[in-house]
């Protein structure tokens, strides 16, 4: 493995809090890149049994319980928890962070300024960054978006930058655009398995068999994307070049714009983006909305030392929530 | 090894981009034929190396395997052209939607007793070296012609045999598969920029999220369910925006759009095959063009009104 992930000849080090679904795809990325060898990544989480956690450790990562382990053996601090997950975390690792560490969140909806006012409390200069990614990393084909926070340097967005864009496209946003990267790419990929799901069905139904209609639909729209990816024309004039006048294509394109097809995934984007921001609102106010939180996850957080009972949210579960009773007008169901 | 295009449209540029790209042929060895000089996939062609002509007899003497990238229509009439110059050598692949392999062979058994035919659906992609190909193998095309074939193919993205009745429903999934895919990064890009995001931006992150999703399909064994599954955590966003696409019908309208396809293209082989051109599926001036052919006479037209 060639490791030239190093700042000043010193060869970094990565540690994920979190060993769930996002630190397992971008460890594999990496390592399918070849950009850090898997001996130099830590990861911690509470739940050794989850199926993440045991790929984790195939891939040689060290695993630990212990969050405050990982901080110590890394450089580059991945945040990979769930955004409500993020306060008690900062709480427990904030008297471990060193000068070294660069600290990038993953968690949708949790800002920079929330995580560098509570590192504020044990740091002067807290070096934050807050990335968007998504699952394809895991075949080196993500979507990566990153900020740079207040005391983050030119170097270490360059650094990250370089992580990411060994398991795909990456670049360098605005922090108020993030919340509209996860509508869009960052929930992209389960738009595109429903898709897929799909078509595969309507090729089923038109004869194919099943694992060659998964196969040709999946590869039709890799192809397509690439296509576009690679092309400076529009998306409608690259639609225009297939539909040849009378054809099948153009007859099976009716179909998808007489049921509104572009309006659902334009709808489907905003309500990625608008749950953020609402994800986002809680994590400022501290508050865990039991609707969020699975039982068993709520009973660990309360086992973190720090946390009582006064801190989540009782009774009504609108408490809090009285800005999101008017959702956007873009969102009404079609009746 | 020398290769022909009938046609010099969007199928046979997109073809020699990718085997070019891929270095499986040298464009020197290709050979494309077209009426109109003028277009603009024509210029690109030549701009590539392809020697063109207008001749498409000229396009069978030069070529061993000989695409035939017209339009379906148009086939019948490419056929009675070029049957008395084709030799033992030729393989013939028809890639025109709902043509059959039969009606390719009955055609050219007028001037050989064992013309070898092979029909091919494939897609655009093929130009970045992405395509989705399938093929059928005629009566008399051997089994190394349809590997010859399946290199070709296979060095411009996935390539597999069926059977020839599988062919339809191929089209109207991965062969219209792109347009189903331009509209929907063209909606997600939509979606982006009402979000605030740029359109380059959103059209690049729409793009990138997508193919990074199929090539996770492509390289698991997972259902495409599961991978859903996968990505969307409880109570979070992805979730949310998943309902929206359930409650209008999302998944249903791919399926009518893979149909509707596949049926228009069993409409255009029944056209085909009855040797009749209905008027909404030629523009004009193609007609003219056609009319001008050798051997072509107005009896070839007992238009359809359906």
């Amino acid at each position: 493995v060639a490791n030239w992930l190093c700042k000043s000849c010193h060869i970094m080090s990565v540690g994920f809090i979190g060993a769930g679904q996002l630190a397992h795809a971008l460890v594999k990325g990496f390592t399918a890149a070849g950009v850090i060898a898997t001996h130099r990544i830590t990861a911690s989480s509470p739940d050794t049994d989850l199926p993440t956690v045991l790929g984790l450790r195939k891939m040689g990562v060290n695993l630990t319980t212990s969050n405050k382990e990982t901080v110590n053996k890394s450089d580059v601090l991945f945040l990979a928890v769930k955004p409500h997950i993020i306060p008690f975390v900062l709480d427990e690792i904030g008297p471990d962070i060193e000068d070294r560490h660069l600290i990038v969140s993953c968690a949708a909806g949790v800002t920079i300024s929330s995580i560098e006012k509570k590192l504020l409390q044990y740091r002067s200069a807290p070096k934050v960054m807050r990335c968007m990614t998504n699952t394809p990393v895991v075949v080196k084909e993500g979507a990566t978006v990153y900020a740079t926070g207040t005391h983050a340097e030119v170097e270490d967005g360059k650094l990250l930058e370089q992580l990411m864009a060994s398991v795909g496209f990456c670049t360098e946003v605005e922090e108020d655009l993030i919340d509209a990267v996860t509508g869009l790419s960052g929930s992209g990929p389960a738009y595109a398995f429903t898709a897929l799901d799909a078509l595969a069905d309507g090729g089923v139904k038109m004869g194919l068999p099943r694992r060659l209609a998964v196969r040709l639909g999946a590869q039709a729209l890799l192809g397509a994307a690439k296509m576009l990816l690679e092309s400076e024309q529009h998306p409608g004039q690259l639609k225009d070049n297939v539909c040849s006048p009378g054809g099948a294509t153009i007859h099976a394109l009716h179909f998808l714009e007489s049921g509104g097809f572009r309006s659902l995934l334009i709808n489907a984007v905003e309500a990625s983006c608008i749950r953020t921001r609402e994800l986002q609102y809680l994590a400022d106010q501290e508050r865990i909305s039991p609707a969020a939180i699975k039982k068993t996850t709520l009973d660990k957080v309360l086992q973190q030392p720090g946390v009582t009972v006064g801190g989540v949210a009782n009774g009504n579960s609108k408490s809090g929530l009285s800005l999101f009773n008017n959702r956007g007008s873009g969102l009404k169901k079609k009746n």
